[in-house]
């Protein structure tokens, strides 16, 4: 496996050996290093010093069931720190075929168009991309796979991240080609368009798969490792109802964000829940499917084709997250609509979360009334015009609030919270709060965890190891929802490791890739100006009491400063 | 005493009665969620089950009372 290292202002690609220090790393954990190697954390996100890092797992490259995941770094221009957003689909499995441990993209474009950054067995190409600019995602997506085959992988920006808005993220082609799986989180789309790249294409038909040393002990490892996850009750209920099974959930628990996180129960539930999704999905029938694998391989396949009527896609897939911020967090009450708002949204290249958290900041400046299901599709649409008010709100729910005057925004270093109300899940308010990555809920979710939500004392040490275990499997390339085998059999992780790499790590290995990834991040955002006062949830929530609970975020501070001393 | 119950996903087909969603439940006073798992048929077992009584996290031996709202979820471990 080699460093590809591109340089957009000399246009060349160098193929370079990996950094000892870089080795046992990969994702994540990866990404971080490269940034604190390489890049001054107190440069200009947009601008020639940043670099846009693309990193498979550890455990990518072998279609090892639910492991092929693609993380993308830089410094974030959304919270001005580290950033890192990993997605599904076949960007990771294609740069592995090719023998990229990392490709790092570097420097600042100058007066080059727009290019296409072809990659494939011989290096890297600068195609022409003008013909693209402007074009959705989806479009995009169409024209490239004719230009460039069925069997490329791609990752593109939409009109947001060319116009650098800061809640644009990167599209990723699933196993079915359809441009949706995004690294969405933290504007790294809008890094990408300060590169002036609208797309990567990775054409890796000459490539081949990465190497395993011991190839017998590595599919014994697989098998226990797929055996677990199969079995796991969890893997059925995300294959029949995927993500969507939260909303009920969230509800249940008085968490589920709803007129812009001033309550925490929606009377519409019902309507968005994943029970009501698959049903309908079954009963619509045509290209709908309630159960579907974003990555190659992965038998949990807790993605979904939500269609509508007539049969055709509305959206896919359509997820917990998007079904809270632009649905429960808007007051709408009805899937269709939300899947619209989505595909437009994946569309633009942009973040549905922060876009959902910004329209309910803009609702609550009166630029809408909640439950205007018209009114949310106009506001998006002005940010596929560019009006200035699209322009707003296509930066984020932060900058939105600002402009309009508004104190109820949920943001921690600049960055939406996701679809877990932190005073209600107190554990997943913590991680927001702490986690370098900001607002962020795949950094460690703690609502399935057995404890009292509402009990201030339990939750640092609970966000504590589930934040390590996170940037764990996001080190290794590894869903989430993975987590689940692991959990199960965790000492597949050792062994899948052990096997392919010919290392001799041992069972702890999850838990030293998730402290060494979160301390390189932490150390990053140090030089970049932050301390404790940005390791903090907004003021409001710790006053204002949340409905049903009347609960506000009081986790103590002390507690808050101390989640990362594990020694 | 009367509580009314939300079952989420697979729970919702595990009942006597075919797919249920959210039912209202009639039982005698002072059961526990013990009680109640076993009235309503459901097949999984304490610990794979999520609980929650009034929004809060509980456990099958906690006691119900009348107007109670309880949430009944698959559990998951890790993740």
């Amino acid at each position: 496996m080699q460093i590809w290292r591109i340089n957009r202002r000399t246009q060349t690609c160098t193929r370079e050996n990996v950094p000892e220090s870089w080795h046992h790393l990969g994702g994540r954990g990866l990404s971080a290093r490269i940034l604190l190697d390489e890049v001054d954390p107190t440069c200009e996100p947009l601008g020639a010093k940043n670099k846009l890092i693309f990193a498979p797992g550890l455990l990518v490259g072998h279609m090892l069931s639910s492991c092929d995941r693609i993380s993308v770094g830089a410094k974030s221009p959304l919270t001005r720190g580290i950033k890192e957003s990993n997605a599904g689909g076949s960007t990771g499995l294609q740069m592995t075929r090719l023998g990229i441990k990392a490709l790092i993209v570097e420097d600042d474009p100058e007066d080059d168009p727009w290019r296409i950054l072809y990659l494939d067995w011989q290096g890297a190409r600068f195609d022409p991309a003008e013909e693209f600019v402007g074009l959705g995602v989806y479009d995009t997506a169409r024209e490239l796979l004719q230009r460039y085959g069925d069997k490329a992988a791609m990752a593109i920006i939409g009109p947001g991240g060319e116009q650098r808005l800061a809640s644009s993220g990167i599209q990723n082609l699933d196993k079915d080609r359809v441009p949706s799986r995004i690294a969405a989180r933290g504007g790294l789309g809008a890094v990408m368009g300060s590169k002036r790249l609208k797309a990567i294409v990775i054409d890796a038909r000459d490539g081949e798969k990465p190497p395993i040393v011991h190839l017998d002990a590595y599919r014994q490892a697989q098998k226990e490792y797929n055996t677990a996850l199969m079995n796991h009750p969890q893997t059925k209920i995300y294959a029949e109802y995927g993500t969507a099974a939260m909303p009920r959930m969230s509800n249940g628990f008085g968490g589920l964000p709803t007129r812009n996180f001033s309550m925490g129960q929606f009377a519409g539930v019902e309507q968005i829940s994943g029970e009501h999704m698959r049903q309908l999905l079954l009963d619509r029938g045509g290209e709908s499917d309630p159960t579907h694998a974003c990555m190659a391989g992965c038998v949990i396949r807790c993605s979904n084709i939500f269609g509508g009527v007539d049969g055709k896609t509305i959206v896919s897939p359509l997820e917990y997250e998007t079904i809270g911020l632009l649905g429960s967090n808007l007051e709408i009450p009805s899937l269709d609509t939300i899947g619209r708002l989505n595909w437009e949204i994946n569309d633009l290249g942009l973040d549905t979360i922060e876009v959902g958290a910004a329209l309910g900041v803009a609702a609550e400046a009166g630029l809408m009334e909640f439950g205007d299901e018209e009114r949310a599709m106009e506001l998006v649409q002005e940010i596929r015009k560019m009006t200035p008010l699209g322009r707003v709100l296509g930066n984020g729910a932060q900058i939105t609030g600002r402009v309009f005057g508004v104190e109820r925004v949920p943001v921690v270093k600049g960055q939406a919270m996701s679809a877990y109300e932190p005073r209600a899940i107190k554990g997943t308010g913590v991680t927001y709060a702490t986690s370098p990555q900001g607002a962020d809920h795949t950094a460690g979710l703690t609502i399935r965890a057995k404890v009292d939500h509402l009990d201030p004392s339990v939750q640092a040490s609970l966000s504590s190891k589930v934040q390590v275990n996170n940037a764990g499997y996001d080190t290794l390339g590894a869903c989430a929802f993975a987590g689940f085998g692991f959990a199960a059999a965790p000492q597949t992780i050792r062994d899948l490791l052990n096997a392919r790499y010919d290392w001799q790590v041992g069972d702890d290995i999850l838990k030293l890739l998730g402290q060494e990834t979160i301390e390189l991040e932490r150390e990053f955002n140090r030089r970049a100006g932050f301390t404790a006062a940005d390791d903090r949830l907004p003021e409001w929530m710790t006053r204002e009491p949340l409905p049903p609970h009347n609960s506000v975020f009081d986790v103590p501070e002390q507690d808050l400063d101390r989640i990362f001393d594990w020694d | 005493m009367i509580v009314s119950v939300q079952l989420h996903t697979i729970l919702q087909q595990q009942t006597p009665e075919g797919l249920v969603r959210s039912i209202e439940v009639s039982l005698p006073a002072d059961c526990t969620i013990a009680d109640l798992i076993a009235h309503l048929g459901i097949k999984l077992t304490p610990d794979a089950l999520m609980i929650a009584v009034n929004g809060r996290v509980a456990d099958v031996h906690q006691r119900l009372s009348s107007g109670d709202h309880i949430n009944l979820m698959p559990a998951i471990s890790g993740g």
